[in-house]
């Protein structure tokens, strides 16, 4: 979960503005201000841009250089490992998008999965709880049980969005001489549903 | 002995790897045995700051040991993460205690800043060894795995290395490093081996 620093994102129109209907249907998709939907390969550069922003601000990415276009397309739009990539638009502008991927790529693990949030800077509000209430009840609908994301210790923006959106702090990576403390989030999907 | 792998290890690696899938056991979260030609290749095309190590005993391969970048965050360059693993025969015999203490050293040798051991909370012998080595938990992760039905806690615990340990991990390392010299005697204050430390 990051915060891209200052972009200046230009609207495109080769998105196609079509809302996930899956994630409606799934519940809990609050109403957006602005759109979201499903990220398209299209998306990379714009996604990408954000993306690299949130690198260099040592945002808790999992890159530590930001990628290429293509690499970062390859990464996530790769169908085995990212399960989810949804965008959100606020007047044609891409503001943010959401993924979410396969946490570890061992098999035990394949019940959790991990959330990446990257939103541009704006407004008077936080952006991102609209990207990621969807991309929760994504997570739901497919069966995921948890969801994992990182998050630099020292930013407000995503630890108060992690705290809104339900996550509990599981614990932090510690600090080098390179990288700030990472704060580690989960949400325990499962203890979220009604019994029988 | 403890020494650098060679690819011919990869066998004794892999056997040993996937003890833990023939016993159900809870030392990682993998469900799908490794082969010896896999290892083998990884060991012929590693990198000397990502090393894999063997304990060699009386011309067996008792356990094994290496280092590898983060696999939740493999950008971070000052973060190592670690396995230790221990064949079945030759556990509480301090050849994981040998092997962990052994990493830790060569992993602050390659420059890491950090260690991370990632244990299944249902392991408790490489949660006992880990924190008896230094590491602290630093993150839980509630019921991230799943395997042999059931539902387990998956424990992150990290060792600063640019720093000393606290007082009783000091002495305990000590006491390794002293044994290791020492052929591995049998001592009646032994810590818990590591019998196998990642998930």
């Amino acid at each position: 979960v990051g915060r891209t620093p200052s972009p200046q994102f230009k609207p495109t129109d080769d998105h196609p503005a079509q809302e996930l209907t899956a994630l409606r249907a799934a519940g809990g998709l609050r109403a957006a201000p602005g759109v979201i939907r499903s990220a398209v390969p299209s998306d990379a550069e714009l996604m990408g841009a954000l993306y690299a922003g949130a690198i260099n601000a040592r945002a808790a990415a999992y890159h530590q250089t930001p990628p290429s276009i293509a690499e970062f397309a390859a990464w996530v739009f790769d169908g085995v490992e990212t399960y989810l990539a949804i965008v959100e638009e606020h007047d044609g502008c891409m503001v943010g998008w959401c993924a979410i991927r396969r946490f570890h790529e061992r098999a035990a693990y394949a019940p959790t999965a991990e959330l990446y949030a990257y939103v541009a800077p704006g407004g008077d509000a936080p952006r991102g709880f609209e990207l990621i209430s969807a991309a929760v009840s994504a997570a739901r609908a497919r069966g995921l049980r948890s969801l994992i994301a990182f998050a630099t210790a020292n930013e407000p923006l995503p630890m108060g969005l992690a705290a809104c959106l339900g996550f509990a702090r599981a614990g932090s990576l510690p600090a080098t001489s390179r990288q700030p403390a990472i704060g580690i989030f989960q949400r325990l999907l499962a203890a979220e549903e009604s019994p029988p | 002995m403890i020494r650098l792998a060679t690819p011919t290890d990869g066998a004794a690696i892999a056997r040993i790897y996937n003890q833990n899938l023939t016993e159900a056991g809870f030392a990682n979260c993998d469900l799908n045995p490794a082969t010896a030609e896999a290892r083998a290749c990884q060991i012929a095309t590693s990198v000397p700051r990502f090393p894999t190590f063997v304990h060699e005993q009386d011309g067996t391969i008792a356990g094994w040991s290496s280092i590898k970048k983060l696999s939740a965050r493999p950008c971070y360059p000052d973060v190592g993460e670690i396995a230790v693993y221990v064949d079945r025969d030759h556990r509480a015999k301090l050849v994981g205690a040998a092997l962990l203490v052994h990493v830790i050293d060569a992993a602050r040798e390659r420059g890491f800043q950090t260690l991370i051991s990632i244990i299944l909370s249902k392991n408790l012998a490489s949660l006992r060894g880990a924190q008896a080595t230094g590491f602290q938990l630093v993150a839980t992760l509630r019921e991230a795995a799943h395997l042999h039905g059931q539902w387990i806690d998956v424990l992150w615990l990290a060792r600063d290395l640019t720093q000393p340990p606290d007082e009783r991990s000091e002495r305990i390392i000590r006491w390794v490093r002293h044994t290791i010299m020492d052929a591995h005697r049998p001592h009646p204050e032994a810590p818990h081996d590591q019998e196998n430390a990642r998930s």
